[in-house]
C-alpha cells in the first residue's frame, strides 16, 4: 500500500477496507482516498461509544427502511459499519461528486426539503404521552430563553451607560426591542405548542438529521439529493430539524416570506406538521438566538472579526430576524384574523 | 473444499490464484490465509473471541473475513471454512512493553458469555504424572530410568509446591483464551501491532500467559519484563489475584508430561537425547520465571521457594 508518511496513521484503517490508495488528498476531516477500484471518502470523527453505537444504529434504520437519499456508509472487510481506532472514530463511503450544475433546472433548497420531509415520513413515531416530559420540556426551553433573555438585557444596561458607543453596539441598541418581542412571540408559540399537545394528549418523534445543511447533502447531476453525517442525528420532534434546516437557509442567500412559505408547503405536502407542531417551529426561529451569540462572540472577543465585519453580520441577522417575523405572520395570518 | 472461483465469488475479489494450494490465496487485495475448521463450535467461538478483542483492545487481529453477502463462515464439502489476513512481518517487542502488557492484559480479562464449545483445560495431578511415565516404551524406560525416575520426583515436588500455592484461590474464575504458543504471533502491519490468532481449541487458565512471559523473560530480561507484568496488571489483577495461579502454573511440571507425550513412542536413544536437552532447557526456563515472578509479586504474600 503506497502511504505517505503523514497519513500513516490512517494506514491500519484503510487496511480493514482493504483500500490500497494510489493518492490521497485532505479536506477537512475527509481524506479522498484515490484506488484503482474507486474513490472513497474516509470520514474521521469524534464519537463516545454510545454516539457510535446510535450512529450505526440510525445508518442500519435508515437502510431498512428504505430510505436512499443517504450516502451510503461502506463496512469493512469484517462487517463493521466503523473503525475505532487511536481515539478516533473512521467511517467509509463512496465518493460522491457533489453538483452545482444539473441536466435540468433544479432548486436545491426545494429538493432539501422534500428530502427531509420524506425522512420525517418514513421515521415517524408516536411517543407515549407524559404530560411531565411535555411540561419539562417547554420549562427548560422557556427558562433557557428567560436567561438568554436577561444576560443581553444586562448587555444593554451596561453599553447605554457608554459615553460613545461602537458601531455594533449602537446597531444592537437600535433593534434590541424588536428582539425582545420576537422572544416574546418564541414563547407565546411555544405556550401554544405544550397547550396543543397537552389537549390532543400526544406528540411524534421522527428522526431528526441533527445537522441539515447544503454541506451535508450531495447532489448528483440529475438533482437528486443524498444526506450524510448522521453523526448529530437524535429522536426529536420534526419542528427542530425543520427549524435548523430554514436558518441554515436564511444564511445561505437572500430570501423572503413567499419563499419561505413556499418550502414550509412542500415540506407539508410530504410531511403535514400539526398545528402545535408548527407552532413549535415557529418558536424556535423566532426566538433572536443567532443576534444574542453576535452579541456574545462580540463581548468574549473570541475572533479578530474587524468592528465592520461584526457590525454587518449583525445587522444581515437583524434583517433575518425581520424577515422571520414577516413569515411567521403570513403562515399565521388566517389563525389572526 | 471450496472452489478458487467460488471463494472468489463469496469474497467479491476480481482475481485470486493459490499461493500454496487449499492455504494461500493471493488475491489484488492482498494474501488471504483460508482455515478449514473441524469443528464448527470452535469456529464461532474464535470468530466471536477475535470480534470482541477487536472491540475490547483495539488492537487489529487476524477476524475472519465477511463475504459479500455478510457472511464469516462457509460450509464447504470438508467443512466450515473462514478467510483471513496474511500477515507475515513480526512485531518488534522491544521496549514496547506498554503497549503489548495492555493487549495481553485485555487478552486475559476477556469474558466470553456463555459458549457451549469444548474448552481445553488439562489437569496436572500425581496420577496423571505415574500414568505419563507407564506410557514410555520398555527399551527406552530401562535405559533412562535413573533420569525419568529423577525427573518424575522432581516433579512430583514441584507439583506438590504449585498445589500448595493454588490452593489458596481455589474460588478464582480462570481466565478462557485463545491459545498463545509464541511471541510470535505479533505482526506488525503499518507500523501497527497486529495479533494472529491461532485456530486451537479455548483453554482455560494460565498456560498461555507463561508462554507469553517465559519467552519475554529469555529476550528481554527480568527489568523489561517486570514493566511488562506491572501493564498487565492494569488490565488483568496478577498482584491481587491471578498472580498465585500464574505461579502455581509456572511451578507445575508442564514440561515433563509434554517430554513424556514426545519420546513415548520413541525407540531411538539420540532421538530421546534431543528431547532431553529441550526439557532441560524449559525446565530452566520455568525456574528463572518463577524466580522473576517470585521477585516481581507483592512482597505480603508467602514466599515460593524455588
Amino acid at each position: 500500500m503506497n502511504i505517505h508518511v503523514q497519513h500513516k496513521p490512517i494506514g491500519a484503517v484503510l487496511f480493514q477496507y482493504d483500500l490500497y490508495p494510489e493518492k490521497i488528498e485532505s479536506i477537512g476531516k475527509v481524506k479522498k482516498i484515490y484506488t484503482p477500484n474507486g474513490v472513497f471518502a474516509l470520514k474521521e470523527t469524534k464519537m463516545s461509544e454510545d454516539e457510535t453505537d446510535w450512529f450505526i444504529h440510525v445508518i442500519r434504520r435508515l437502510e431498512r427502511i428504505g430510505f436512499h437519499y443517504v450516502v451510503p456508509i461502506l463496512p469493512t472487510k469484517y462487517g463493521d459499519s466503523v473503525v475505532r481506532y487511536d481515539g478516533h472514530v473512521y467511517y467509509l463511503m463512496p465518493w460522491y461528486d457533489d453538483q452545482t450544475k444539473f441536466k435540468h433546472a433544479v432548486d436545491t433548497e426545494e429538493v432539501m426539503v422534500e428530502e427531509l420531509a420524506r425522512l420525517h415520513g418514513l421515521t415517524e413515531r408516536t411517543q407515549e404521552y407524559s404530560e411531565e416530559v411535555l411540561e419539562e420540556s417547554y420549562e427548560t426551553l422557556k427558562k433557557r430563553w428567560g436567561y438568554r433573555r436577561l444576560e443581553m438585557e444586562r448587555y444593554v444596561e451596561q453599553i447605554e451607560g457608554n459615553v460613545y458607543l461602537s458601531p455594533f453596539e449602537l446597531t444592537f441598541l437600535t433593534h434590541f426591542q424588536r428582539t425582545i418581542f420576537m422572544a416574546e412571540e418564541a414563547e407565546k408559540h411555544l405556550k401554544k405548542w405544550m397547550e396543543g399537545a397537552k389537549e390532543k394528549k400526544s406528540f411524534r418523534s421522527v428522526l431528526c438529521h441533527g445537522k441539515p445543511s447544503r454541506k451535508h447533502t450531495c447532489f448528483d447531476q440529475y438533482g437528486t439529493a443524498y444526506f450524510l453525517n448522521f453523526e448529530k442525528a437524535v429522536l426529536d420532534t420534526p419542528s427542530r430539524d425543520m427549524a435548523l434546516m430554514f436558518r441554515h437557509f436564511f444564511q445561505l442567500r437572500p430570501w423572503d416570506e413567499q419563499e419561505g412559505r413556499h418550502w414550509l408547503q412542500l415540506y407539508e405536502k410530504h410531511f403535514a406538521f400539526f398545528d402545535e407542531e408548527r407552532h413549535l417551529f415557529m418558536s424556535y426561529l423566532a426566538f433572536p438566538e443567532s443576534i444574542y451569540q453576535s452579541v456574545d462572540a462580540y463581548q468574549n472577543k473570541e475572533s479578530s472579526v474587524p468592528e465592520l465585519q461584526s457590525v454587518s453580520q449583525l445587522e444581515r441577522k437583524i434583517l433575518t430576524m425581520n424577515r422571520i417575523q414577516r413569515f411567521m405572520k403570513s403562515v399565521f395570518e388566517g389563525e389572526q384574523r | 473444499m471450496l472452489s478458487i472461483s467460488k471463494i472468489q465469488e463469496s469474497y467479491g475479489f476480481k482475481h485470486s490464484k493459490w499461493k500454496v494450494n487449499g492455504e494461500l490465496l493471493d488475491t489484488e487485495k492482498g494474501i488471504k490465509r483460508l482455515i478449514l475448521w473441524s469443528d464448527e463450535k470452535n469456529a464461532r467461538w474464535h470468530l466471536q473471541w477475535r470480534d470482541s478483542l477487536w472491540i475490547k483492545s483495539g488492537s487489529l487481529t487476524n477476524r475472519m473475513l465477511q463475504t459479500v453477502k455478510g457472511q464469516k463462515m462457509l460450509l464447504s464439502e470438508s467443512g466450515w471454512i473462514t478467510l483471513h489476513d496474511e500477515v507475515s512481518s513480526l512485531f518488534p517487542y522491544k521496549g514496547r512493553e506498554k503497549e503489548f502488557g495492555k493487549f495481553i492484559g485485555l487478552y486475559f480479562s476477556q469474558d466470553l458469555k456463555e459458549f457451549e464449545t469444548e474448552i481445553y483445560d488439562p489437569i496436572l495431578d500425581e496420577e496423571s504424572l505415574d500414568y505419563a511415565k507407564k506410557q514410555i516404551s520398555t527399551t527406552i524406560r530401562k535405559k533412562e530410568i535413573r533420569f525419568l525416575e529423577a525427573m518424575r520426583k522432581e516433579s512430583l515436588f514441584r507439583l506438590s509446591k504449585a498445589t500448595r500455592v493454588k490452593g489458596k484461590n481455589n474460588h478464582l474464575k480462570e481466565p478462557v483464551v485463545a491459545p498463545i504458543r509464541t511471541l510470535d504471533q505479533g505482526k506488525i502491519v503499518f507500523e501497527k501491532f497486529y495479533w494472529h490468532n491461532i485456530t486451537g481449541k479455548p483453554e482455560r487458565g494460565y498456560h498461555s500467559l507463561k508462554t507469553v512471559l517465559s519467552e519475554w523473560l529469555q529476550r528481554y530480561g527480568q527489568n523489561s519484563l517486570f514493566l511488562l507484568l506491572n501493564e498487565i496488571d492494569k488490565y488483568f489483577p496478577l498482584k491481587q489475584e491471578h498472580g498465585q495461579q500464574l505461579l502455581a502454573n509456572c511451578l507445575a511440571p508442564w514440561e515433563y508430561i509434554d517430554f513424556i507425550d514426545k519420546i513415548k513412542d520413541l525407540d531411538n536413544l539420540t532421538e530421546v537425547q534431543v528431547w532431553k536437552e529441550k526439557l532441560s532447557y524449559q525446565w530452566e526456563a520455568s525456574r528463572a520465571l518463577v524466580q522473576a515472578l517470585d521477585e516481581w509479586l507483592d512482597a505480603t504474600r508467602k514466599k515460593v521457594n524455588v
